[in-house]
This record gives C-alpha cells, sequence and structure tokens, in this order.
C-alpha cells in the first residue's frame, strides 16, 4: 500500500510503520520479509503498546499534528478483501488531505 | 440590719441560681432554634432535595451550630446519592467530573493531550531507508502516518 500512494499520491506526505510487539523479537524476519516500511521494535521499557493503548493489528493513523484521527484493525478488516482495503487507503488519503 | 442584709444576700443567691437555669433554658431553645435554623440553611443551601431535611434530622443529633455545619456538609454528600446533586453536588461533583472530563478531553480530542505518545523505538527492517535508526511519531510531524501494531504469531 505504501508504494501504492507514493504512486498514485506523491504529494500527500503519508508513511506507514510497523510496530512489533516486545518479546516477540524471533518474529521480525517474517515480518519484514518483501517489505520496505520501517518495523519498530518496541521494548519493555518503551511499552508503545500500552501507551497508546492499542489492540493487536490495529493501525493508528496519525493526523500531520501526531493526534490519532483513526484506527482499522486487521483483524477485524480483511486486506485481502478490496473493500477493506480501500476503507484503510481512503482514510489515510482523508487525513493527508486535511 | 444583719437580718434583711442575709435575706438580701439569700434572695441574690436564689435570683442567680434561678438566672442560671434560666440562661440554660435559653440556650437550650436557642439551640433547637440553631439546629432548626441549622437544618434549615442546610436545606436552603443544598436546596435541591428534602433528602437534605432528613439529613438536618443529623443536624438537630448535635444540636449544635457547628454541627449544623455538619449536617450541611454531611447532607452534601448524602446529595450525589440522593440523585438529584444540583448545586452543591455539582460543585462537589466538579472535581470528578472535570477529571473525567479531562480525560475524556485527552482520550477524544484534547488540544494537548491528543497527540499519541512520544517513543524512540529502533527500527530493524533491513530493507527500510531508517533501519538501526531510532524512529519517534515526531518525526512524522507535518505529515501523515499510519503506525501496524502487530507482531509474528
Amino acid at each position: 500500500m505504501q508504494g501504492e500512494l507514493d504512486g498514485e499520491f506523491p504529494e500527500l506526505p503519508i508513511h506507514l510503520l510497523g510496530v512489533n510487539g516486545a518479546g516477540h523479537e524471533s518474529g521480525v524476519p517474517s515480518m519484514i520479509d518483501g517489505r520496505v516500511i520501517p518495523l519498530l521494535q518496541d521494548t519493555a521499557e518503551a511499552d508503545a503498546w500500552s501507551d497508546w493503548q492499542v489492540v493487536y493489528r490495529d493501525v493508528i493513523i496519525l493526523d500531520r499534528d501526531n493526534v490519532p484521527v483513526g484506527v482499522f484493525n486487521l483483524t477485524e478488516n480483511d486486506l485481502s478483501n478490496m473493500a477493506d482495503y480501500t476503507a484503510l487507503k481512503t482514510m489515510l488519503i482523508d487525513a493527508a488531505s486535511l | 440590719m444583719a437580718t434583711s442584709r442575709a435575706l438580701i444576700l439569700l434572695a441574690l443567691v436564689v435570683g442567680c441560681s434561678g438566672d442560671d437555669n434560666v440562661a440554660s433554658d435559653s440556650e437550650t431553645s436557642s439551640a433547637d432554634s440553631e439546629a432548626s435554623s441549622g437544618t434549615d440553611v442546610s436545606t436552603g443551601t443544598d436546596g435541591s432535595t428534602g433528602t437534605d431535611g432528613s439529613t438536618g434530622t443529623d443536624g438537630s443529633t448535635g444540636t449544635d451550630g457547628s454541627t449544623g455545619t455538619d449536617a450541611s456538609t454531611s447532607g452534601s454528600t448524602d446529595d450525589p446519592s440522593a440523585g438529584s446533586e444540583s448545586s452543591t453536588a455539582g460543585s462537589t461533583g466538579s472535581t470528578s467530573t472535570d477529571a473525567t472530563s479531562t480525560t475524556d478531553d485527552g482520550s477524544s480530542t484534547g488540544d494537548v493531550d491528543g497527540i499519541a505518545p512520544d517513543f524512540g523505538l529502533l527500527d530493524v527492517n533491513d530493507n527500510s531507508p531508517s533501519f538501526e535508526q531510532e524512529v519517534s511519531p515526531r518525526d512524522y510531524l507535518e505529515q501523515v502516518s499510519g503506525w501496524y501494531y502487530a507482531h509474528a504469531t
């Protein structure tokens, strides 16, 4: 999706990142395989997962002020489903278009 | 002469003791009136519920002005449970309400608190341009970012 956004909307500064749960470092190779977006490794000290109060597989969309403007859960929504894929993409584009 | 002096002294003594009784009576009545006025005050202060009137009974138990104050205090404590907490309960409840609204503000739209918590985490994707660099959400100010929280299962 990152490549698609960059290609279709080069004027919109949209960036996707992953945050791997603390203690799940062993899963990093499978998570980065074929992907170029940053994958950040959470730690017990930083505990970003708790700070952001996320649920597993949440995509938190931050606007230009770093304020959360949307949450899209990939367990509830399947990106292999075109409607769900488009919904997330639209959320990102809308946030960047404000 | 001595007899008349003795009679006068006796009269004074009797008179004084009588005054004491009267004074205590008046204190009692004034205490009663204070208690009732205390009830009135607490009712007036609480102003909202008849429950306060029954709380005023607590004030009459104390029968002191200070207890009347206590009564109004306990009355205000009772007010929230009475459900009709208006002004007094509102002022008491405003602390928790404010706290709640602050929390609400922070989690929903808060001007400052709404900003996502900051962190600095290492990028472990060797295919990424920021590999082995510390990345913060603040790096993406003035840009839109999507943060996918997951882990390999």
